[in-house]
C-alpha cells in the first residue's frame, strides 16, 4: 500500500529543487495538538544508523504528548537522495531549514525545538538563525572540532589497509591531502570527498556568535565513573545557555547492545521541553 | 538516470506496519524480476555504510524493482525488540525472527507486480532470513546471501575470540616477529599485551579442539558436535534446495563467515547433487571485508550481482 498521506505518522520524500529529503512526519491528534514542531537533528553515516531507532521513538513518545515532529535524512546520507559526496555541513543545516518550512507549512506550527545529536547537534546551532520561531534547543553532545573528529575517524582507512596490504600505504597526511585535492577517501564504505571535507573544516571549531534568547541545553553523556565534556563555556554563548551532564546510555560507535528506549536520555528531553 | 523511489508500508501477519522504500526499475529496460532486501542484524533499511541504498539504485537503474524495508523493531517500523542483548538479538535473527516481515514483502511485492519473479538478498543475517522464508514461500524463485554466518552468534564471536579471528591475529603477530619495532614496543611497556595473551590462549585452544583441520579432514564430522552451528539455516537451505531453485552465496575474504561457510557449509553441500540441482554458485571477493567497505568491493558486489540476475533472467 502506498503511504496515506492522512496519517499521523508518515514517511515520505520532501522535494525541494533537485534534493530529495526523507522524512518521517509524527503529527499530533487534534485534542492534544500544542501548536509546537520539533526537527530531530540525528547523526550521520554509521552514528545515525546506531541512533536511528532512538529518534523514532523519542518522536512516537512525544508525539502523544502533543508535538509534531519531524525526523529526517540528510540529503546525501539515510535514505535521502544522493550520495555521501553530496553530504555537506551547510547542506545539512539548508535541510533543517527546509524540513521546519515544510513542517509549519502543512501543520499549525506556532514554535520549532531543535532536538541535535553529536553532528547533528553542531547542524541545529548552525540552522538556528534561519529558523522562524525557534523556542529553544536541546543538544547532546556536539562535536568541539568536526574536521579533527573526521581525521579520526579515517582510521576506518588506515584498518582496512592493515587487513588487505598488511601495511600502511597511504598514511593519515596522505589521505587528507588526496581529499584536499578532489580524490574522495573511503571510510568505512562511505567516501569523503573534498567539498564535505572544507565544509567541515569551515564548521571547526564550533564556534558561537548568536543574539538567540530561547532556551540552550548542551548535555553531556558520559559513562560510569569516566568524566563527561564540559560544555558550559559553550553554553554560556547563548543568552540562556546552561548545560548538563546525564549517564550515556547508549553508543553511536559500535552496536554493544540495543537500547532503543534510553529512559534517561528521554526524560531529560521531556524535562527540557516541558520546562 | 533516478529511479523513481516510493515510500511505503505494508503490514506483517502480526499486524505491525512495515515502512519501506521501492525502488521502481527503470522502465526502459525493465526486467520483470523484483528484489527484497532483507537487513543485516540491527541496520534499518540503508544498511551498512548505505550499500543498500547503492545497489538498490544500481539494480534500479538496470530494470530491477527492489525493495527495502526497515523490520519490526528497527528503523522506522513499527513493534519493539525486547531484547538488550545484541548476541541474543543476532542469534534470533538468524534462526528466524524476521521471516514474518520477509513473507510479507513477498505478498507486498506480488500484489504491485503480479507478473513478475522475486528474488530475496540477504545481508549478513538477512541472508539467512531470505533462506527461512523462501523455504516455505515458493514465490521466491531465488535467494542472494551476501555473507550470512552459518554459525549463531555469540559472545566469544562479538568479543573477537572466535577461531578465524585469532588465528588472523597470530599470523599478524607471527609476521612482525623478525621487524625490531613490535619488539621495542613490547619491551617498553607499549605493547598489546592483553590482546597478544588473548589471541594466543584462544588460538591454542581452538587448535587443541580441532578448530584449524582441514575440511577434507572433517568428513566424518557430525553436524551435532558443533554445538554453535545454525542447524536451522542447514534445514531452510535443504527444504529450499528441494525445489531445485537457484541461490548466490556472496562471500568476502576477509571475514569470519566466509571462513566458517566454506569450513561447515560449502565442503558438504558444493559437490552434492542439492547443489547442483538447485544451480547453487559460491564466489569469494579477494581484498573484500564483511561489510564490502572497499569502494572496489562494492563495484564488483554490484556487477556480479547483476550478472547473476541477468543469467537468472534468462
Amino acid at each position: 500500500m502506498t503511504n496515506n498521506p492522512n496519517k499521523k505518522e508518515r514517511h515520505f520524500f520532501l522535494e525541494k529543487e533537485n534534493k530529495r529529503i526523507y522524512c518521517v512526519e509524527y503529527i499530533a491528534d487534534p485534542d492534544r495538538d500544542n501548536k509546537q514542531g520539533i526537527i530531530l537533528c540525528k547523526p550521520t553515516w554509521g552514528e545515525r544508523i546506531r541512533t536511528h531507532r532512538i529518534f523514532t521513538n523519542l518522536a512516537r513518545m512525544l508525539r502523544e504528548e502533543g508535538f509534531n515532529i519531524i525526523s529526517f535524512d540528510y540529503f546525501g546520507d539515510g535514505n535521502s537522495g544522493g550520495d555521501t559526496l553530496d553530504l555537506n555541513f551547510s547542506g545539512m543545516v539548508d535541510d533543517i531549514v527546509e524540513v521546519s518550512k515544510y513542517l509549519s507549512s502543512q501543520h499549525q506550527v506556532e514554535f520549532f525545538s531543535l532536538i541535535g545529536l553529536r553532528i547533528g547537534a553542531n547542524c541545529a546551532i548552525k540552522a538556528e538563525p534561519k529558523i522562524k520561531n525557534l523556542k529553544r534547543m536541546i543538544l547532546f553532545e556536539p562535536i568541539s572540532n568536526p574536521v579533527e573528529d573526521l581525521k579520526v575517524r579515517l582510521r576506518a582507512n588506515l584498518s582496512t589497509q592493515m587487513a588487505v596490504h598488511k601495511k600502511i600505504l597511504k598514511n593519515r597526511t596522505v589521505l587528507i591531502d588526496e581529499i584536499k585535492s578532489g580524490i574522495p577517501v573511503n571510510m568505512d564504505g562511505f567516501l569523503i570527498g573534498k567539498e564535505l571535507w572544507e565544509s567541515f573544516e569551515q564548521a571547526s571549531p564550533l564556534e558561537i556568535e548568536s543574539d538567540f534568547t530561547g532556551p540552550v541545553k548542551i548535555i553531556s553523556l558520559i559513562e560510569k565513573n569516566k568524566k563527561g565534556k564540559d560544555f558550559s563555556k559553550l553554553a554560556a554563548n547563548y543568552e540562556n545557555g546552561s548545560s548538563m551532564v546525564i549517564e550515556k546510555e547508549f553508543i553511536w560507535t559500535d552496536w554493544k547492545y540495543y537500547i532503543p528506549n534510553p529512559p534517561i536520555f528521554f526524560k531529560a528531553v521531556r524535562s527540557e521541553l516541558h520546562h | 538516470m533516478l529511479c523513481k523511489e516510493e515510500c511505503i508500508e505494508f503490514e506483517n501477519k502480526d499486524g505491525l506496519l512495515l515502512r519501506g522504500i521501492l525502488h521502481h526499475g527503470n522502465e526502459v529496460e525493465h526486467k520483470k524480476v523484483s528484489l527484497i532486501c532483507l537487513n543485516t542484524g540491527l541496520n534499518d533499511m540503508v544498511g551498512w555504510h548505505r550499500l543498500q541504498v547503492k545497489v538498490a539504485r544500481f539494480l534500479a537503474d538496470n530494470g530491477y524493482n527492489v525493495l527495502r524495508f526497515d523490520d519490526v523493531g528497527i528503523g522506522d517500523s513499527d513493534g519493539e525488540l525486547d531484547e538488550e542483548s545484541i548476541v541474543n538479538i543476532f542469534a534470533s535473527i538468524e534462526t528466524g525472527l524476521f521471516i514474518l516481515n520477509a513473507d510479507a514483502a513477498i505478498d507486498f511485492t506480488k500484489k504491485k507486480f503480479p507478473d513478475g519473479k522475486l528474488v530475496h538478498l540477504g545481508f549478513c543475517g538477512g541472508g539467512l532470513t531470505a533462506f527461512h522464508s523462501a523455504a516455505t514461500k515458493r514465490d521466491v524463485a531465488g535467494v542472494i546471501d551476501i555473507g550470512g554466518p552459518v554459525t549463531l552468534s555469540s559472545a566469544e564471536y562479538l568479543d573477537k575470540k572466535d577461531p578465524w579471528e585469532v588465528k588472523k591475529q597470530v599470523e599478524k603477530y607471527k609476521s612482525k616477529l623478525f621487524d625490531p619495532h613490535p619488539w621495542i614496543r613490547f619491551f617498553t611497556g607499549k605493547g598489546e599485551y592483553s590482546n597478544i595473551f588473548k589471541s594466543v590462549t584462544h588460538y591454542v585452544k581452538h587448535k587443541v579442539k580441532g578448530e584449524y583441520k582441514d575440511s577434507l579432514a572433517l568428513e566424518n564430522w557430525n553436524v551435532d558436535e558443533c554445538k554453535n552451528l545454525n542447524k536451522k539455516f542447514f534445514h531452510s537451505f535443504e527444504l529450499y534446495s528441494k525445489s531445485k531453485r537457484p541461490a548466490l552465496f556472496y562471500f568476502a575474504e576477509l571475514d569470519s563467515a566466509t571462513w566458517e561457510f566454506k569450513k561447515y557449509f560449502l565442503w558438504k553441500y558444493q559437490c552434492s547433487k542439492i547443489w547442483s540441482d538447485s544451480v547453487c554458485s559460491f564466489i569469494e571477493i579477494k581484498g573484500a571485508n564483511h561489510i564490502f567497505s572497499g569502494t572496489e568491493s562494492q563495484q564488483r558486489l554490484k556487477y556480479d550481482i547483476l550478472g547473476w540476475l541477468k543469467q537468472f533472467s534468462r
